[in-house]
């Protein structure tokens, strides 16, 4: 039988009342916001407004016809995909050394899940130190190496910025993947790979046979979470590049900023942050079709 | 000490009746069972009395105080919980205490809380926390809790549950011994009926939210109300034999072979076609299928080791039993007065 | 006489062919310990290594910083970054600033994501399940779509360039994580302990406060240093809503030096990170205890 509920007399009261200064705060700084951002982008909000005549479409019009939209939109989808698809590989290949026993396991795990703890600002600090094009480590170590025979413009080429900022981003962030798979992989059962072990599989075999279809669900839910906060991310790319050099690492959230606080036009800002909004929808919804088939596979 | 009174309590939750419009009164001193399957409404039926939860419709009097309305800290009763919910983060001592502490009791609380740990024997495992405890050392400290500030009315909710089941016999032994030293009204709930006749002076039978019957063990055991009853008590659980407009049914363990009965009894006679025998050293449970005079019907006997009786697998025997021992239910499940009964028969043999 | 006859009278006669056996499954087993190891100390050190960096250079004096190559040990540790920091530049200040920012959202999301999780994890009246599934969206809209229509009420409030606007937003923020995570952790607390403290004598609030607030605690402590961390290393709503010197927080007081790196010296950047970390990392192994400590472990229930 399932776990009984109390119910006392007056205990409708104690429960409403618990809960309303949650609600409150929810539809006041979330629900009434997000309405407000809707009524926003269909005016026109200049400088130093707080609201403007209402426009219609006019703001979305204007938006679909920049040139800088659809760079940013491209942009975000290098920065989403290129940082999701490397967190995953690296935190899945991390995750799966770190559920070996080895000595000082502790340690290792503890300095590989450190980025993920430390405040963006001093990860953007570090590298841009380390990123430096004239005293930089970096530039030396490769040199060093013998992999690049010239200190390389990390971000301040408008070719390399985007790959320096997803650098930092997946060092960042991996770590998250790492600690999501980590608890699956131990829930493994040990029986079954010595059960293939004896049937004759080899450690391939026994990857894709047993690992990864237990994994799969929360792989894809690692995926999933990782896409969404990725693509809102702004601090990470706002603090290393500004969004340049030219624009190449303005991803949407950057856009948006931009249109608001910079040109301070935000009934256009509102208009991109809606549509950015929409097309997390869109991937919200394929990712949960995907989602749905693998269990289903199962 | 009080006796509980449970005046036309129904309770819903949605659509769903879980107890509806129960009469049932647990007398002052004594052990109640509450017995049924799960759902059946019984747990449910006991938190109202707790005040845990309140009745859709109906009272509750506790004592001659009305207690539907109020708090459970009011209604001056204790309950041992499944689970047995001891507070994980005191001492076994503190878990003692708590109901004294929040009381704010004003005698010596150290002597009560050492008075309650000796009833049941844990006098040496007060600095202990929960977790460092077995579970029949739970169980006790349970009861401790609930009995070191003499309530009117002790409650238990399936308690000996999660024992395994060496320890639950003696458990019970010691409730049962226990009870009868304190004298509090008891009302307890389970599943299991074994304990239910061992423990209870009195037994009510719940299912689906109504009660099907309420009476002592024997009651119970000889004379059940209904088909439910029947069918619920007893291991294995009364035959039942369905023709055209009742029920015949008879306890597996006074259906025997005719040979066993002695010569001028009044007997009930039924070829019994044995098709399968378990043998459970002090019994023997025999499978078949019950012929002339009665429709072909699976019913089971058991015969005890005593029984001289090599029972051959697909043999037809003579069986019988007492006609006093037979029960009749009619077509709604319920069952006949005795007086009926008999002339049924006799017109049915005549 | 065939060979396995032979071999067979030879084995028994002496162990070592047994015993080579295991030397082939030793040498197995150490190449690939080998190579979990060399695998584990190159990960380690890659990932680690810009933490390190930052450690090491905070200590160096200016000229090394700016030296090229450059050393991985300074030749002379010095502690010059850290004072200067203290002396010259409003560090002080911005750190105070985010305490203030990050306690008083941790209080108020804690406070009031507490209760309003203990009533969705007790009770079941209307409304109350829609709104739990209502603040999982909310957890999912981004910053981004939300600081518009917040700087506009901010700005109406005139709240500008206040702490207390940072404070609010980043309660608004966290409260959903909040809500989530205690709800699962009541629901982990049995309401049977609570219904056995009020029938031992205890109203509701007190069965809350004596009995599940204390098991609670771990759960409180994890999700107060999740929130923390959150508000401490927030930067949008600093960088849209504050703008005075006196009223920076750490996150963007840090940022704007960060554009301006010919004035201000990366040592003084360096030991300011380190010094932004240090709260951070002593909260998570705070916390890394408390998880450890099982929540209401053999109270209810064998084991």
């Amino acid at each position: 039988m399932a776990e009984n509920n109390t119910v006392l007399p007056g205990d409708r009261t104690l429960a409403y009342l618990a809960i309303a200064p949650s609600v409150a705060i929810m539809i006041l700084l979330v629900a009434v916001p997000t309405v407000t951002v809707f009524i926003i982008s269909f005016q026109n909000v200049g400088a130093g407004e707080l609201s403007g005549p209402f426009v219609g479409l006019r703001n979305f019009e204007r938006i679909l016809s920049d040139p800088a939209f659809f760079t940013a939109l491209f942009n975000s989808f290098i920065w989403v995909f290129g940082s999701v698809a490397l967190e995953i590989v690296f935190g899945l290949g991390i995750a799966m050394l770190l559920n070996q026993q080895f000595a000082l396991r502790g340690l290792a795990r503890a300095i590989i899940l450190t980025p993920y703890l430390i405040p963006t600002v001093v990860a953007v600090l570090t590298w841009k130190y380390m990123f430096n094009d004239i005293v930089g480590v970096l530039n030396y170590l490769l040199i060093a190496a013998g992999i690049i025979d010239h200190p390389l413009q990390w971000l301040n080429s408008t070719s390399m910025a985007m790959f320096s900022v997803i650098l930092v981003g997946v060092w960042k962030f991996f770590p998250f993947v790492v600690i999501a798979l980590l608890g699956i992989l131990q829930a493994i059962p040990q029986e079954q790979y010595e059960a293939a072990q004896i049937d004759g599989a080899s450690a391939l075999q026994r990857f894709w046979r047993i690992t990864l279809p237990h994994i799969l669900p929360v792989l894809l839910l690692t995926a999933l979470l990782r896409t969404i906060w990725t693509f809102h991310k702004f601090d990470i790319i706002y603090l290393m590049t500004g969004g340049g050099p030219i624009n190449s690492t303005t991803t949407l959230p950057v856009f948006v900023y931009d249109e608001a606080f910079v040109d301070f036009t935000m009934g256009r800002a509102a208009a991109v942050a809606i549509i950015a909004f929409f097309i997390l929808s869109i991937l919200l919804a394929i990712y949960l079709f995907f989602m749905k088939r693998a269990e289903a596979r199962q | 000490m009080a006796k509980v009174e449970i005046r036309r309590v129904s309770k819903s939750f949605g659509e769903y009746r879980a107890v509806n419009e129960v009469n049932l009164t647990a007398e002052d001193g004594k052990i109640l069972v509450l017995l049924g399957p799960s759902g059946c409404g019984k747990t449910t039926l006991l938190r109202m009395i707790a005040g845990l939860e309140l009745p859709t419709s109906g009272d509750i009097v506790i004592g001659d105080k009305t207690a539907t309305r109020l708090h459970p800290k009011d209604r001056n009763i204790a309950m041992v919980f499944q689970n047995y919910a001891l507070y994980p983060h005191l001492t076994i001592y503190e878990n003692i205490a708590f109901p004294l502490r929040v009381r704010r009791f004003d005698g010596n609380i150290d002597e009560k809380v050492k008075w309650a740990a000796s009833l049941v024997g844990i006098e040496n495992l007060l600095a202990r926390k929960p977790r460092q405890m077995s579970g029949g050392e739970r169980q006790r400290t349970a009861l401790a809790r609930s009995l070191v500030r003499d309530p009117q009315v002790f409650l238990l909710d399936e308690p000996l549950s999660n024992l395994d089941a060496k320890l639950r016999n003696s458990a019970r032994e010691e409730l049962r011994q226990f009870q009868e030293r304190i004298g509090v009204t008891s009302i307890y709930v389970t599943h299991d009926q074994v304990e239910a006749m061992g423990l209870g002076d009195r037994i009510c039978v719940m299912q689906g939210g109504v009660i099907r019957q309420v009476g002592t063990p024997q009651e119970i055991y000889l004379d059940p109300a209904d088909i439910f009853v029947a069918s619920f008590i007893g291991s294995p659980p009364m035959n039942l034999v369905k023709e055209e407009k009742r029920t015949v049914g008879f306890r597996p363990e006074i259906f025997l072979p005719e040979s066993c009965f002695e010569a001028g009894e009044d007997l009930f006679r039924v070829q019994f076609t044995i098709q399968r025998v378990e043998y459970l050293g002090g019994d023997r449970i025999l499978y078949g299928m019950a012929g002339n005079p009665l429709p072909p019907t699976k019913v089971v006997s058991r015969l005890p080791a005593t029984v001289n009786m090599s029972p051959e697998i697909g043999s037809t025997v003579s069986f019988a039993l007492r006609q006093t021992d037979l029960r009749y239910f009619d077509a709604e499940g319920v069952a006949m007065p005795v007086t009926q009964r008999a002339a049924v028969r006799k017109v049915a043999n005549g | 006489m065939t060979a396995s006859q032979i071999s067979l009278g030879a084995a028994g006669r002496a162990r070592p062919p047994v015993r080579r056996n295991m030397d082939m499954a030793d040498l197995h087993h150490v190449t690939s310990r080998l190579m979990i190891y060399l695998l584990v100390i190159t990960v380690t050190c890659v990932v680690g290594f810009p933490l390190f960096w930052m450690v090491i250079c905070s200590f160096k004096t200016s000229g090394e910083l700016y030296q090229f190559p450059p050393a991985f040990l300074p030749h002379q540790w010095t502690f010059t970054n850290y004072r200067d920091l203290f002396v010259q530049t409003n560090f002080p200040i911005y750190f105070m600033n985010s305490l203030i920012v990050a306690g008083g959202a941790t209080a108020l999301s804690l406070v009031i994501g507490g209760l309003g999780a203990y009533s969705l994890s007790r009770f079941r009246f209307f409304g109350l399940g829609t709104f739990s599934l209502l603040t999982l969206i909310c957890y999912m809209l981004p910053d981004v779509l939300l600081v518009i229509p917040l700087y506009i009420y901010v700005v109406k409030l005139g709240l500008v360039d206040t702490l207390l606007s940072l404070i609010i937003a980043n309660t608004a923020f966290t409260l959903p994580l909040t809500l989530w995570f205690m709800r699962s952790y009541f629901n982990a607390i049995p309401a049977s302990l609570e219904e056995s403290a009020m029938i031992d004598g205890c109203t509701r609030f007190q069965a809350m406060r004596r009995v599940t607030l204390p098991l609670a605690l771990p759960g409180l402590v994890s999700v107060g240093v999740f929130t923390f961390n959150h508000a401490w290393n927030e930067f949008l709503f600093a960088l849209v809503f504050t703008s005075s010197e006196t009223n920076k927080v750490l996150s963007l007081g840090l940022a704007t030096w960060i554009g301006q790196d010919n004035i201000y010296s990366w040592g003084m950047l360096l030991a300011g990170a380190v010094l932004v970390t240090i709260p951070v990392v002593v909260f998570y192994l705070l916390v890394q205890r408390n998880l450890i400590t099982g929540l209401s472990a053999g109270g209810v229930k064998g084991e």
